[in-house]
């Protein structure tokens, strides 16, 4: 078979696969990258986000959707960061200073190191508040959204009798991606 | 006597029916390994990230804004329609997000080509203006069937037309599909695809969070020219994409020479794209409705006087979802693919002179009803609907004087019912489900002719089960195993002739289909956070295969039958490792053992299944270097491989190897813009390696270009 003539010539070929092997023998880590923990950190919080939007309130406020935040951790610092962020068609106000009412919030995100959580679900009983944390076991305990690790992964849980109690609609898609805890 | 000569099994398992001539006329990449680690789809944001930083380094606010919960969670969505953790599948999903796709080499715009270096696959894309004539897990092409957003498409035609821009994400769900889709019941190219060895779904994007504007222009080889326009944004509660681009080259010679695709003139051609794609959310946003439309124009000339063409492509893809109580959901999905093909013949080598215009005409409409049901506490999902298509299939013969026959008219439906039910058991994933498919033939004319059976039908009801065990959250194993069947080709049931005394073929109205049984048996380890290893085992048999044989030789008169059988065997091991945020390795082999069984044909008895390779390997290798510069490079080795299954009559292919690489550089990176200018290298050292059908790859070629985004 009579071989076409190659338009890109065998000289600058050859030079850019230098280039390339040249490249590969330079290559080293580039700086300012996220740490696996602050990395896991920010995950966490964009699911916070994220399952906001599918859950149904029976009514929210109209100026704006509050998530509460209750702790001190990578994930507690991080949500400040989405203060007027839409979500619902409203601002997200992230009060993170302590001094909420819980019944008050729409969201109450319970950090890891947080003590107070019994205490908290006690006073949110009966109340249309969305309840999420990274705690060991929480949606078991009576928590509505639990975030844990598996396999690498940050995955979710939610008890579903948590959430009719809090009367919340959780959207099917969000129950199809998580596991159903009792 | 008759002199019962068993030719071209080929015909049955990798080939359209005769009218091969006019119808050939027609990663694993980077990984941000910490990213990827713990949600591996974060790879896939389409937004550009700002201030040219890496995703992960973005702040909470921007992150937010390039994620979704769909790609926090890994979802995948062909094993059960609905989206569902991909480590809940009982089957392997290979999932090539649209960051990966953006970085793919896919040298001839072929939609199959973003499959090449995933394990199994073998992509033998034929030219730029045809189809992929390969095969996957040891089977021929119609037996790895193509979904659009849970649609059928057709696995030739559609990967040539419809545009990478409008996929969010592929999932290659490898092994027996699930019962939930049916075959395509293509008329035309290589008819009716099933998906017995596996079928991919080609995702849609429907998120937009925010707005992107993005032009693209560049220029390579053989006088390529390639220009784009995309657009993406929100108004309320909808959502809308909107995607034009052209592109033209004249394309060098691909075919062998003094074939029949030899050129005596340059060849060339131009196809322009479209699509638009809507979404809006009623009152939820798991409450929608979406339109996905595309239409494809390409036109050209092969490189001689009469063998011009022009095609027009249209493919509409309708949905309706609604979540509408927490534990029911409805999907209705309704879809349009239209081919209008026209191609001119000449008579080469004897003359150049315009023989006739060929006009093929189909449309093919497919629709599904799905409900589905959590129960058990949401251990279990119930999946039930009904499906069904429509074909209409025409092709028209037009004289030089302007006259006009009518070659082939045809219709098919087809109507199928499905139930499934997967649990969840502790580490135990079960899964279990039924189809009763119905399919229905109508022939008024077939080959210029009124065939002597004018109508065929036929019932299946076939079945699929899978399971898999959490051994350790980084270690599962799974199993698979399914049923399937391939209806015959119009002609094969109709004939071609209604006469004894002429050529053609004869009909054979008790043609059974081949049934088909998929099985499949593997492992998935992560044995650190950085690697990735998955080992499957796959073994797919066929009964009654329909093979072609010669009646008589004056007048020249064939028949098919059911005769034979097929058996794949074979290992696919994959091996992934991001060992830093800067470097992300991977590597894949595929080894496949092939045999035709047919004693009463020695010259066809014990050959290889056409069009399979004994083996198949990748490698590739995607790394972040200093000064915004990103490269990837890919290797794709493939072994021998045959055109029939004659002995006397095969060709051999293969024994070759490829490299392709593709080279980034941000040229200007900050909150509002992004300037990228991309190498295009494929087939670095020059292989100019033979197809079938005397097809040949056309070596070395680069393409430049920039790519705009605010």
């Amino acid at each position: 078979m009579k071989r076409r003539a190659p338009r890109l010539r065998p000289p600058l070929l050859r030079g850019l696969l230098q280039c390339g092997l040249a490249a590969l023998a330079a290559v080293g880590p580039t700086p300012a990258q996220a740490t696996s923990g602050e990395l896991e950190a920010k995950i966490k919080a964009a699911y916070v986000f994220h399952i906001i939007k599918f859950v149904d309130w029976p009514s929210l406020p109209t100026d704006a959707l509050h998530l509460c935040v209750a702790g001190n951790d990578g994930v507690t610092l991080l949500l400040a960061d989405l203060a007027g962020k839409q979500v619902k068609e409203r601002p997200l106000k992230i009060d993170s200073d302590g001094s909420f009412e819980p019944a008050q919030c729409q969201v109450l995100y319970v950090g890891r190191p947080e003590r107070r959580w019994p205490e908290l679900q006690a006073r949110l009983r009966g109340q249309a508040v969305l309840t999420v944390s990274d705690q060991d076991g929480f949606a078991r305990g009576g928590g509505i959204v639990g975030l844990y690790p598996e396999g690498g992964k940050i995955k979710l849980e939610i008890n579903p009798d948590a959430a009719r109690s809090a009367n919340l609609r959780i959207s099917a898609k969000l129950l199809e991606l998580a596991r159903t805890v009792p | 006597m008759r002199a019962y000569c068993h030719i071209l099994f080929l015909y049955t398992l990798s080939s359209p029916e005769g009218l091969l001539q006019a119808v050939i006329a027609r990663m694993k990449t980077p990984r941000i390994a910490s990213v990827l680690l713990l949600a591996p789809t974060l790879a896939a944001a389409e937004t550009p990230p700002r201030d040219g930083l890496p995703l992960e380094s973005l702040p909470l606010a921007g992150f937010v804004e390039v994620t979704s919960l769909e790609q926090l969670g890994n979802l995948v969505v062909t094993d059960t329609k609905l989206e569902q953790s991909a480590d809940t599948v009982t089957q392997r999903i290979v999932v090539l997000r649209s960051e990966e796709i953006e970085h793919i080499p896919s040298p001839n715009r072929n939609l199959a080509e973003l499959l090449r270096h995933t394990s199994g696959q073998f992509v033998n894309v034929l030219s730029r203006n045809d189809a992929n004539w390969g095969s996957y897990a040891g089977l021929g092409p119609k037996y790895n069937s193509y979904l659009l957003d849970g649609l059928p498409i057709d696995a030739f035609v559609d990967a040539m037309s419809l545009d990478s821009a409008a996929i969010e994400r592929v999932e290659v769900h490898k092994g027996p599909a699930s019962v939930l889709y049916s075959n395509y019941l293509s008329m035309d190219f290589v008819g009716n695809q099933t998906p017995l060895a596996g079928t991919t779904n080609f995702v849609l994007k429907n998120r937009i969070d925010t707005p992107l504007t993005r032009f693209s222009a560049g220029a390579g080889s053989w006088g390529s020219y390639r220009g784009s326009a995309y657009t993406q944004s929100n108004a309320g509660q909808l959502g809308y994409i909107l995607s034009a681009g052209h592109e033209r080259a004249d394309y060098t010679p691909y075919g062998m020479p003094g074939s029949w695709l030899q050129t005596t003139q340059s060849p060339h051609y131009e196809k322009d794209k479209f699509f638009l794609k809507l979404n809006y959310a009623l009152d939820r946003p798991d409450h929608t409705l979406s339109v996905f439309y595309q239409r494809t124009f390409h036109q050209g000339n092969m490189g001689r006087p009469n063998r011009d063409f022009e095609h027009h492509y249209d493919t509409l893809n309708f949905a309706y979802n609604n979540a509408f109580a927490t534990d029911w959901h409805l999907q209705f999905k309704y879809g349009e693919r239209r081919y209008d093909r026209n191609f001119a013949n000449d008579d080469y080598p004897t003359s150049l002179a315009l023989v006739n215009r060929e006009n093929t005409r189909q449309t093919i409409r497919p629709a599904d009803l799905t409900l589905s049901h959590r129960h058990g506490q949401g251990a279990a999902l119930l999946t039930l609907g009904v499906d069904a298509q429509w074909v209409d299939y025409e092709t028209d013969v037009r004289s030089p004087a302007g006259g006009v026959s009518a070659e082939n008219r045809a219709q098919a439906r087809s109507t199928g019912y499905f139930i499934q039910e997967k649990v969840q058991l502790d580490q135990w994933i079960l899964r279990g489900g039924l189809r009763r498919n119905t399919l229905q033939h109508d022939y008024a004319r077939l080959g210029g002719n009124t065939p002597a059976t004018s109508a065929a039908s036929w019932s299946k009801n076939l079945w699929s089960l899978g399971t898999r065990y959490k051994l350790s959250p980084g270690l599962a194993f799974y199993a698979n195993a399914g049923s399937s069947f391939m209806a015959p080709v119009a002609k094969q049931i109709g004939g071609t002739i209604s006469s004894t005394n002429i050529s053609g073929e004869l009909p054979n109205p008790g043609l059974k289909p081949e049934s088909g049984i998929g099985r499949d048996l593997g492992m998935a380890w992560q044995p650190s956070r950085e690697l990735a290893i998955d080992l499957r085992g796959f073994l797919n048999t066929l009964g009654d295969a329909i093979v072609t044989n010669i009646i008589s030789a004056t007048p020249s008169q064939v028949r098919s039958e059911n005769a034979g059988s097929a058996r794949a065997l074979g290992f696919e091991l994959d091996a992934r490792y991001n060992p830093s945020t800067t470097l992300s390795l991977f590597a894949n082999l595929t080894r496949t053992h092939t045999r035709v069984k047919d004693p009463s044909n020695v010259d066809h008895n014990g050959t290889e299944i056409p069009f399979a390779p004994a083996e198949l390997a990748n490698a590739g290798v995607s790394l972040r270097l200093p000064g915004d510069l990103h490269a990837v490079a890919y290797y794709h080795w493939v072994g021998r491989y045959y055109d029939s299954t004659s002995r006397a009559g095969r060709q051999g292919f293969g024994h070759f190897g490829l490299v392709n690489a593709r080279l980034y550089k941000d040229l200007v990176h900050n909150t509002r813009h992004e300037v990228r200018l991309t190498l295009d290298l494929n087939n670095l050292t020059d292989r100019q390696y033979r197809m079938p059908f005397d097809f040949r790859d056309p070596g070395l070629n680069a393409f430049v270009g920039v790519d705009i985004r605010y």
